[in-house]
C-alpha cells in the first residue's frame, strides 16, 4: 500500500459521505410526504397513477398483506419477465435479432432479475435484443430495486408505530420510490455516462475494420440507460458480458468513480433515512459507522492482496513493483484504465452492497484477494448491502446484538423502545440461518454430483472456490461471478434461481413478520438500563455479532478454498 | 420445458405463502401463551 491508494481510498469514502447525507434527507421526506418535491411536482403525478392503478392510497396493509403483495408482485414480474425472453424471437424494434434462450436460462434470468440478483448465465450482446434488455431486465432493475427499499421502509414503520396493526401500502412504497427516487438519479446518472462516452442509441451492430486488417463486429445499443439503474438499484446484470470492464459500458476513471459511488449512494443514504425517520439521527450515524468501518478494512485489505501480487511470478523473475510506467502487483484480469487501486475499490464496493456488477474479473484476483469478495457476501450483504435489503439486514444483525447483550448483562433486550421477545428473535433466527443454509447446502450438493464438478473449469480448491462464490452471490443476491463455472447448465440455472428466490424472499417474509410484530407494540422510555445503541460501543459490538455469525458459519468451508490455495501458493515461494 | 419452469415458480410462491401463514400462525400462538 502506498499513499497514493490511501488518498483514493479515503476520497471516495469522503466522497459518498457527502452525497449520501443530503439524498438520505431527501428519501426520509419523499416516505414520509413531507419533501417539497413530492409536495409541489408529485401529487398530480403520483395521483395519476394511483388511479389509474386502481390503489388506495390511504388503505394501510397488515404485515401479511404487504407480503402477500410482495409475492405476488415479483412471482408475476419473473412471469412476464419468463414470457418476454422466451418469445424474445417474435417482437419487431429489437435492434439486432437473436432467437429466445432455451426455458431452463429464461427462468433463471428472470428469476435473476427480479430478486435484484441479476446473475448472468448469458452475454447480453450476443442474446438480448435492446427490447428484451429495455423493456425486461431494466424493467426488473427498477421494480426490484424498489421491492427492496418499500420492504425495510416497513420494517422501519415498525420501529416508529406503536400499538399498530399496519406497517404501510406497498403499492403506495413502490409508486413513491420509483418515481421520486430510482428515476431521477437514473436519469442523471445516465446523462453522466453518456458525457463519458457510454452508448446510447438503437443503431444496428457496426461492423468495423482494425488495425491489423481484420472485420470486428462492435455491439451497440441503449448502454446508459439500464447501466445507470444496474448501479443505482445495486443490481448489476451489465448490458455486455463484461460487465463494466467493457469500454462502452465504462469507459474512462471518471465514469468509474461514478459507477462506484453509484452503487453505495443508495444504501448508505438510506442509513440517514433511518435515523431521520426514527427521531434520533444518531441512530443512523451508528449504522453507517460501523458499515463504513467494515468497508474501509476490506477495501484497504484488497488492495494490499492485489499489490502483493503472486509472489510466485517473483521467484521466475517478474518484477512486480509499482513504477512510473506499470501498477505492478496482480494485474491479470484487470483494465489498465483502472489499475489495482480502482479495481480493488470495485470489487470491495460491488460485493459489500449486493450489486454485482464487476470492472475486474474475479477469478483472477489472488486467493486472499478473492476471500475478501467471497466474505462480504457471506456476511449476508450486511456492508451497506442491496438498496434496502443492505440496511434491513444490519437492523436485523442489531436486533441479534442487542439480545446478545441483553443475555450479557440479564436484561430484555430493547432496542429503539421496542422490547425484543421470543417472536422477533424466531424470526431473527430464520433470517440469519437461511442465506447460510442456502449457501453450504447448495454447494455441498453441486459438488457431490457430476452435474455440479462437471462446470468447474479449475479443479482443486479454487474450483472450491468457484462453486462457494457463485452459491454465495445467488443466496446473498450479488449477482457477481467468479467466472470459471460453467453455470448455464441445467442444474446449476435450477439450484441458483432456487438459492436466489428464496434467498431473497425467504429473508423478506420474516422481515416483514418483525416489522408487524415491532408496530403492534408499545414503546417504552429509555431508562437507565437501556443499553445505547448510537454510541462507539453498539458500533463494535454490531460489527463483532455480523463477523461472529459468518465466521463461525464460514470459515470452514473458506478454509477449504481460498485460504488452502493461499498457503499452497506461498509453498512455491 | 416451460411447463415444467413454470410449475417451479408455483411451487416458489407457494412455499412463500405457507412461510407468511407458518410466521403468522407463530405469532397468534405466542400471543395466546402470553
Amino acid at each position: 500500500m502506498n499513499p497514493n491508494q490511501i488518498a483514493q481510498i479515503a476520497f471516495y469514502l469522503v466522497l459518498l459521505l457527502a452525497l449520501a447525507v443530503p439524498l438520505g434527507r431527501y428519501m426520509a421526506g419523499v416516505m414520509e410526504g413531507t419533501s417539497w418535491v413530492v409536495r409541489r411536482f408529485g401529487r398530480a403525478l403520483e395521483d395519476r397513477v394511483f388511479r389509474l392503478a386502481g390503489i388506495h392510497p390511504q388503505a394501510e396493509m397488515s404485515w401479511r398483506h404487504y407480503a402477500v403483495a410482495v409475492v405476488a408482485f415479483n412471482a408475476l414480474g419473473v412471469l412476464a419477465l419468463y414470457l418476454l425472453l422466451r418469445l424474445q424471437g417474435l417482437f419487431a424494434l429489437s435492434g439486432s435479432q437473436f432467437s429466445a434462450p432455451s426455458a431452463a436460462t429464461a427462468f433463471n434470468i428472470a428469476v435473476s432479475f427480479v430478486t435484484n440478483t441479476n446473475w448472468q448465465n448469458y452475454a447480453g450482446e450476443s442474446s438480448m435484443t435492446y427490447l428484451t434488455q429495455m423493456l425486461g431486465l431494466t424493467v426488473q432493475n427498477f421494480l426490484s430495486a424498489a421491492t427492496g427499499i418499500a420492504v425495510v421502509f416497513a420494517l422501519i414503520r415498525g420501529f416508529t408505530r406503536h400499538s399498530a396493526q399496519t406497517i404501510g401500502n406497498f403499492w403506495v412504497d413502490l409508486t413513491r420510490i420509483t418515481l421520486y427516487i430510482l428515476l431521477p438519479l437514473s436519469l442523471i446518472v445516465s446523462v453522466l455516462f453518456m458525457s463519458q462516452g457510454v452508448l446510447q442509441n438503437f443503431s444496428e451492430y457496426r461492423a468495423v475494420s482494425t488495425l491489423q486488417g481484420t472485420t470486428q463486429t462492435l455491439a451497440m445499443g441503449p448502454v446508459a440507460s439500464q447501466e445507470a439503474i444496474k448501479l443505482i438499484g445495486t443490481n448489476g446484470g451489465g448490458f455486455f458480458n463484461a460487465n463494466s470492464a467493457h469500454p462502452y459500458e465504462n469507459p474512462t476513471p471518471l465514469s468509474n468513480l461514478i459507477q462506484t459511488l453509484s452503487i453505495l449512494l443508495i444504501p448508505a443514504g438510506l442509513c440517514f433515512s433511518f435515523g431521520r425517520i426514527v427521531g434520533d439521527r444518531r441512530q443512523g450515524w451508528a449504522l453507517f459507522a460501523a458499515m463504513a468501518l467494515a468497508l474501509s478494512v476490506a477495501t484497504l485489505a484488497e488492495v494490499a492482496a492485489e499489490q502483493a501480487g503472486n509472489p510466485i511470478l517473483t521467484t521466475l523473475g517478474a518484477d512486480q513493483t509499482v513504477q512510473a510506467s506499470q501498477s505492478g502487483g496482480n494485474m491479470e484480469g484487470k483494465e489498465t484504465r483502472f489499475g489495482i487501486t480502482q479495481s480493488g475499490i470495485f470489487t470491495v464496493v460491488t460485493t459489500a452492497a449486493s450489486c454485482g456488477a464487476v470492472n475486474a474479473m474475479h477469478d483472477s484476483l489472488t486467493p486472499l484477494g478473492g476471500l475478501i469478495p467471497l466474505l462480504l457476501m457471506q456476511l449476508g450483504e450486511v456492508i451497506f448491502g442491496g438498496v434496502g435489503s443492505g440496511l434491513y439486514g444490519m437492523l436485523i444483525f442489531a436486533l441479534l446484538a442487542v439480545f446478545i447483550a441483553g443475555l450479557m448483562i440479564g436484561r430484555t433486550p430493547e432496542y429503539l423502545g421496542k422490547k425484543i421477545e421470543v417472536y422477533e428473535m424466531k424470526m431473527v433466527s430464520i433470517i440469519v440461518l437461511l442465506t447460510p443454509f442456502l449457501v453450504l447446502l447448495g454447494t455441498a450438493l453441486a459438488v457431490s454430483v457430476s452435474a455440479g464438478v462437471a462446470a468447474i473449469a479449475n479443479p482443486g480448491p479454487h474450483g472450491l472456490s468457484e462453486v462457494l462464490y457463485a452459491f454465495s452471490s445467488a443466496a446473498n443476491n450479488n449477482g457477481s461471478a467468479f467466472a470459471g463455472l460453467s453455470v448455464n447448465t441445467p442444474w446449476y440455472n435450477l439450484t441458483t434461481a432456487l438459492a436466489m428466490w428464496f434467498g431473497r424472499f425467504g429473508a423478506m417474509i420474516p422481515v416483514l413478520a418483525l416489522a408487524g410484530a415491532l408496530a403492534a407494540k408499545k414503546r417504552m422510555a429509555a431508562s437507565a438500563g437501556t443499553m445505547p445503541t448510537h454510541g462507539p460501543l453498539f458500533v463494535l459490538l454490531l460489527l463483532s455479532t455480523v463477523l461472529l455469525v459468518g465466521a463461525l458459519t464460514y470459515i470452514p468451508v473458506l478454509a477449504l478454498g481460498p485460504i488452502v490455495e493461499h498457503l499452497i501458493m506461498m509453498s512455491y515461494r | 420445458m416451460d411447463a415444467l419452469y413454470l410449475a417451479c415458480l408455483a411451487f416458489f410462491s407457494t412455499v412463500n405463502v405457507a412461510l407468511i401463514m407458518g410466521c403468522a400462525q407463530l405469532r397468534v400462538k405466542r400471543e395466546e401463551r402470553s
